[in-house]
């Protein structure tokens, strides 16, 4: 019995050339390693668009922000009525900027697009901020629901993704 | 067989091959391998931030694709391809080396995208070129303005802002 157990020896696993390919692994992901979080946000410059006037089409939302240092006017429409008046002075205003065009959002569904004129002596940091918080809704507030021209139910996460700046000074 | 022969034979049957354990190193490797998945990028865009360029944070997580890169740090200093052309003024302008640095290159874009595509037809309208930007945070919207403007009036009017990730 102990004759036997001696010739069934644990056979050793030959791990060298999985070992090899591991380390070569490890060179290439050295290499391609990016060890700063980066990612981007993206914007355009205007372009112009032609609105064909139709009396059975919907008006465009048109949205406008007008970023002071201090505040944000949110306004709408061709002729760029204000809607309403965000003031800046902590993070939890704009919580309230996002409910805003969460509301705007869920009225109209199918527009991507908001416009944004900042002042100029906006610092680009708070501009970032501010691009960030409106592209989509906040995981705590879930999807936005709202029904687009063909009278579908559509269901959101993209608030206005589209950003575009009326820059060009 | 002489007795110095069979000692010879003996020394060499003694010195059996001495196994390294290198377990502890695979364990380190393995957790190499672990962090450096983790900061693994799939992007084409390698980037070299330039001195003085301190990155706004967002939570996008939008990945960055290979394209010309703008900088512009605190001192106004611009910064094309990671080279410096010149410093702008507190407005922003003072560009205009940048100006033609920006039609010379949509222009080589547009012939190598022609190149690329013969199909296309000349007259059609061109296609917006793409441009990563990375100002300093505390850079005033003026200047990152008439960057725009620049950027845009070449033909690369689709802006990238490369913002740093939340968890950094």
């Amino acid at each position: 019995m102990r004759a036997l157990r001696k010739k069934m020896a644990v056979p050793k696993l030959n791990l060298v050339p999985i070992m090899d390919s591991v380390f070569i692994f490890i060179f290439f992901l050295l290499l391609s390693a990016q060890f700063v979080d980066i990612h981007e946000i993206q914007g355009d410059a205007p372009v112009v668009a032609t609105f064909e006037d139709s009396k059975h089409k919907k008006e465009p939302l048109n949205l406008v922000l007008e970023i002071a240092n201090d505040s944000i006017n949110v306004k709408i429409g061709l002729d760029g009525r204000s809607y309403k008046k965000v003031t800046l002075e902590n993070d939890h205003q704009l919580i309230e900027l996002h409910k805003i065009l969460s509301e705007l959002k869920a009225s109209n569904i199918d527009e991507d697009s908001v416009i944004l004129k900042p002042a100029r002596n906006l610092p680009y940091g708070k501009l970032v901020v501010i691009m960030d918080s409106i592209r989509s809704v906040a995981k705590e507030m879930g999807e936005i629901t709202g029904t687009n021209t063909k009278g579908e139910i559509i269901k959101t996460r993209a608030l206005f993704p589209q950003i575009i700046f009326e820059t060009v000074m | 067989m002489s007795s110095f022969a069979k000692k010879i034979k003996l020394r060499r049957r003694k010195k059996e091959p001495t196994e390294l354990d290198i377990t502890s190193l695979l364990d380190i490797l393995t957790i190499l391998l672990v962090f450096l998945l983790r900061s693994y990028n799939a992007t084409d865009l390698k980037l070299d931030v330039a001195q003085g360029v301190t990155l706004p944070t967002a939570q996008s997580q939008d990945l960055g694709s290979y394209a010309l890169v703008l900088q512009v740090n605190k001192k106004r200093e611009l910064f094309f391809n990671n080279k410096l052309v010149t410093q702008l003024d507190v407005t922003g302008k003072g560009g205009s080396d940048l100006e033609k640095l920006l039609t010379v290159e949509a222009e080589h874009q547009r012939k190598e995208m022609a190149a690329r595509h013969p199909a296309s037809q000349p007259d059609s309208k061109p296609v917006p070129l793409k441009i990563n930007l990375l100002f300093d945070k505390d850079l005033p919207y003026e200047v990152v303005g008439n960057v725009l403007h620049l950027a845009a009036s070449s033909g690369h009017s689709k802006f990238k802002f490369i913002v740093q990730g939340k968890g950094q």
